[in-house]
């Protein structure tokens, strides 16, 4: 299948707009000067959760990492009110005692176990080994744990921590504390950008090893491997076509399939699709607690399909007729079950928007307003928020009436004049969906059930046809289908695919000077989503620091 | 359920009857020490009706100066319970409570879900830290840093319960631990037994943590480092400062118990056995003084589970709903009884008698009110327990305001920001602000008070509620 494109990140823009590699700027070494305007400010990252875990997985792997699981699951999720996990700056009093327990942890499950201490480097798998291994280890460790050389004091000081535990315990303690002594450094905890050189500048280029680390992450989602530690040790990153290489390999790798799976989840809120708690006469069979799994696997497989399988735009994700229906979501769309990506030929499912994990919702009732806000976060970037108390609006659903529908319910609810200028905006994207219910079923008919005997008393025809505010302009759409490929052939909606994963995977937001090179790129429906990735990589700009705040 | 005849049968032996619980052979304190005091919150969530929660039995009030009535619990023993949520398992612990009415959360008519509300007295977004997180930092809990600051505990992450209950005092959410096994991974993960290698062993990872600190002081001091960021990696030294004192302390000596496999938490009943677990390990880990502050959250968040959610709402125009909605919360109030009955089987001075119960200060409160409509706050539940070092129980203290007509009290109307006047014997909102209860709380513990008061106080209606009186602990409450 001819590839297609997919517009989707970015991530610093395309060549030109931001500076060239070798640019000495106005200072001298590797500050960028005035090379750097129009670059987005970075702060110092902190391994965000899922890049601590991989870090720890690639360096003592599985079996050493599944034994401190409980310690890691007192990590906070990072998440919170940030649109993703990668954003959050803060440190709290849970993060430290996690690092302490994890390091304590896996640092005492290694230390005793030859199997595990030879992962670590392979002399330490003797139980008496001799001080030039001690040191070796420590250097080839400490090269992968912090992501480039030690620093002579850093390796006197893990040394030191060895020879405490080792002169007053034994082997094996000492070993556990040179673990620990790395585990909780910063430079393992945070992914310190730095530059080669120690003069105070606002902006400079990145090291090799930075840049190695920048790409690992960035692409994988994990820590630079022994490959890419060597391209950044002999230069290799320096030449363009080496650079090339190695982030075609990345990019290709399994682990570059991991890395976007995550981003969709967060971008799509899939870990965060709700357990239905529907009666049972609602659920009319549906385990909820499984429908609400097959819910994310779903788009899971859907994402593996279309991003990686077969190469597809955006316009192709978006306006996709393929499911992926288990026991419980099946019945939900009214299909038979199946375990792969399989195409739904009813017409009632021609759109992302019409899969259960961005339609279900807690209760039994559509919550309208709810979707619609979703879809305008989530697929056009637009930030609409809830109104603060001190606007004094009363934000409470409308009240029940067994002769209107919720369409009715919630137009009335919202009509007044404060509430009318989000509303407006709003409301049209969530009555699109109105004719699936809180599962995901659809329906031509709204059941009204009264509250006080939750029985049914009336079924009032659905609207479905909105207007909706897309690019500026006002477009007629009708179902969930109709929205799906009005979004699809957005450039306002192609566009902020892209904002989202420059956002996740830079750990904050674009510049205006930043997002216009990919523009051009988004609305380019031939540009396959591997191919951005990739371009994204080789922008100038990439390989770059410009400090927050501008100055040191 | 452990009753008050199986704890006086352990007094000497300092028996447990809950076989999870760790062994306390000899005193985890000197007899006729002092205790350290501690603070648990206990909640549910989606308010409740009047008719469920308000006691319908008679009781002989008696008044107090500034309209305060009070009447004595024990009236309500063999009664078949307190309310249609208290039932006869808190017969035994009436001589050991407080029950409270007429304390209301006043601010802007916010509806919707407030897990903080009743800890830092803010209707809406927080603003201001819950009382859990002041008294985790206080000096006066913990004069020496303990183990684990605060325990917050709840059985699974629910609708809501991402806006978090937990607020510290730089206002970032404190989130609840995940499962039990993680709970006891916090509370004696770190126990370190009075071995002479296991305490080699810790005071060589002192020495690892101060290597650590050197590095990032070191770190700071470079100059491709923004003020921000140079500010986070000084606040994470310091936290590892903080982690090394906590390291050090020992708590109370007690062999800490076996870490719990957790129930799944897919179904009602493995959330029921979270909530067990919960309760052993908050117990065990006040008797063992690995910490003296907790939060449990008996329901997930914003309940959904047996409709609760669903019947909150429908119970302002369904006496079937109604009944249901008490139905639930009386199954997570016997959550509470049991845990009332765990503290109070752990003697902590076979002298006296007193027990784990009378030296923690327990609230027992809803993320909303009792109202109509449940998404109020201005007439919160309140039953405190336990706290003998500060609290007299065995009372009923009503702080509605009313006028006497004809010797009976006539209750006072109030004036709502949103509905406008609301009668008295409708709803009763007219009383004190529940943010006074939260002064008490502090004060017990040893905390000082704000002068200022605490929480959100701007919305006082017509000077519906004393002004000076706003900013004041209860009075009554000690006796």
């Amino acid at each position: 299948m001819k590839s297609k494109a997919f517009v989707v990140l970015l991530m610093i823009g395309a060549s030109g707009c931001i500076g060239n590699i070798g640019d000495g700027g106005d200072g001298e070494g590797d500050d960028l000067g005035e090379n750097a305007e129009g670059l987005g400010a970075d702060d110092t990252r902190r391994l965000s959760p899922s890049e601590y875990i991989a870090t720890l997985r690639s360096l003592f792997g599985d079996a050493a990492v599944d034994q401190v699981l409980t310690a890691l699951a007192g990590l906070p999720n990072d998440r919170g009110k940030n649109e993703f996990t990668t954003m959050e700056r803060g440190i709290t009093a849970a993060h430290v005692d996690t690092y302490y327990s994890v390091a304590k942890g896996i640092a005492d499950a290694v230390s005793v176990d030859p199997t595990l201490r030879a992962r670590v480097h392979p002399c330490l798998e003797s139980a008496q080994p001799d001080a030039a291994c001690i040191e070796d280890a420590v250097d080839a460790f400490g090269l992968r744990a912090y992501r480039r050389p030690l620093q002579d004091s850093e390796r006197s000081e893990i040394l030191a921590s060895f020879d405490e535990g080792d002169s007053q315990l034994s082997y094996e303690d000492g070993l556990a504390l040179a673990l620990m002594t790395i585990l909780q450094s910063p430079a393992f905890l945070y992914r310190l950008e730095l530059g080669a050189g120690t003069d105070a500048v606002p902006s400079f280029r990145l090291s090799a090893y930075e840049l190695a680390t920048r790409l690992a992450y960035f692409f994988t989602g994990a820590p630079p491997d022994d490959a890419l530690l060597a391209a950044a040790a002999n230069g290799a990153l320096e030449d363009e076509a080496a650079y090339a290489a190695e982030v075609e390999r990345l990019a290709s790798s399994d682990a570059a399939r991991d890395q976007v799976r995550r981003f969709f989840t967060e971008w799509l809120a899939l870990d965060r699709v709700p357990v239905p708690q529907h009666s049972a006469t609602f659920l009319d069979g549906i385990d909820p607690a499984a429908a609400a799994a097959e819910m994310r696997t779903e788009l899971e497989t859907l994402v593996e399909h279309h991003v990686f399988e077969a190469g597809s735009d955006f316009a192709a994700l978006m306006s996709s007729n393929l499911a992926v229906p288990g026991q419980n979501l099946a019945q939900i769309y009214g299909v038979d079950a199946a375990t792969t990506a399989t195409p739904i030929g009813d017409g009632l499912r021609d759109g992302l928007l019409t899969r259960a994990a961005f339609l279900a919702t807690s209760g039994e009732m559509t919550h309208p307003i709810q979707r619609g806000a979703f879809v305008m976060r989530a697929f056009l970037c637009d930030d609409i928020e809830v109104p603060p108390p001190s606007a004094e609006l009363d934000i409470t659903p409308p009240p029940y009436d067994p002769l209107k529908t919720a369409r009715e319910r919630w137009t009335a609810n919202t009509s007044q004049s404060k509430c009318a200028a989000c509303h407006e905006r709003i409301n049209a994207f969530g009555f699109a969906l109105e004719k699936y219910d809180a599962l995901g079923r659809y329906r031509a008919l709204e059941p009204i059930v009264d509250p006080s005997t939750s029985t049914v008393v009336n079924e009032l025809a659905i609207d479905d046809t909105v207007e909706v505010l897309l690019d500026d302009a006002r477009v007629s759409v009708s179902g969930g289908t109709g929205l799906s490929q009005a979004l699809a052939t957005s450039a306002s909606a192609q566009t902020c695919l892209a904002r989202k994963w420059f956002r996740y995977v830079n750990g904050r937001r674009e510049t205006a000077a930043e997002i216009a090179p990919m523009l051009d790129v988004a609305q380019d429906p031939e540009q396959a989503i591997h191919a951005v990735l990739v371009s994204v990589a080789k922008s100038p700009g990439f390989r770059m620091r410009k400090m927050e705040g501008g100055q040191p | 359920m452990i009753s008050r005849r199986m704890m006086l049968r352990g007094l000497g032996g300092a028996a447990l009857a809950l076989p999870f619980l760790p062994s306390l052979e000899g005193e985890s304190h000197a007899a006729g020490s002092t205790m350290p005091k501690r603070f648990v919150y206990v909640c549910i969530s989606c308010g409740d009706q009047p008719q469920n929660w308000w006691p319908q039995m008679p009781f002989d009030f008696s008044e107090r100066s500034g309209y305060v009535r009070e009447a004595p619990l024990s009236q309500a023993s063999g009664q078949g319970g307190l309310n249609r949520v208290l039932g006869p398992e808190f017969d035994p612990f009436l001589d050991k409570m407080i029950f409270l009415r007429g304390l209301g959360l006043i601010g802007p008519a916010v509806g919707g879900h407030n897990p903080s509300s009743p800890l830092n007295g803010i209707r809406g977004p927080a603003t201001g830290p819950t009382i859990d997180q002041i008294l985790a930092y206080s000096n006066a809990v913990y004069p020496t840093p303990p183990p684990v600051r605060s325990l917050n505990l709840m059985t699974k992450m629910g609708y809501q319960a991402e806006t978090g209950l937990s607020v510290g005092n730089d206002l970032s959410t404190v989130y609840a631990d995940a499962a039990p096994s993680v709970t006891w991974q916090r509370l004696f993960g770190t126990y370190v037994p009075e071995d002479p290698q296991a305490i080699l062993r810790r005071d060589l990872e002192m020495g690892v943590l101060d290597r650590v600190r050197g590095q990032f002081d070191h770190l700071v001091t470079h100059p491709r480092l923004s003020s921000d960021d140079k500010n986070r990696l000084i606040a994470h030294a310091e936290l590892i400062h903080d982690l090394q004192q906590r390291l050090m302390a020992t708590g109370a000596n007690c062999s800490p118990p076996d870490q719990p496999v957790d129930p799944s938490m897919d179904d009602d009943i493995g959330l029921a056995a979270v909530t067990d677990l919960n309760i052993q390990l908050l117990t065990a880990g006040l008797a063992c003084d690995r910490t003296r502050v907790a939060v449990l959250q008996l329901c997930v968040g914003t309940d959904l589970r047996f409709n609760h959610h669903g019947l909150s709402h429908e119970s302002k125009f369904s006496q079937d709903s109604t009944d249901g909605l008490a139905a639930i919360h009386r199954g997570y109030t016997q959550q509470l009884a049991s845990l009332l009955a765990a503290l109070d089987s752990v003697v902590e001075d076979p002298v006296n008698g007193t027990t784990l119960l009378d030296n923690t200060l327990v609230l027992f409160s809803n993320e909303d009110g009792v109202a109509w409509d449940v998404h109020e706050g201005g007439a919160m539940p309140g039953l405190l327990a336990g706290g003998s070092f500060y609290l007299k129980p065995g009372r009923y203290i009503d702080y509605r305001q009313y006028d006497m007509v004809n010797g009976q009290p006539a209750y006072r109307e109030f004036i709502h920001p949103a509905y406008g006047p609301i009668p008295g014997d409708m709803l009763d909102y007219r009383g004190r602000v529940w943010n006074s209860l939260l002064l008490n709380i502090l004060e017990a513990m040893g905390e000082p008070l704000p002068s200022a008061g605490i929480g959100d106080l701007s919305e006082n209606i017509d000077n519906q509620f004393d002004e000076v009186a706003l900013r004041q602990p209860l009075p009554y409450l000690t006796g």
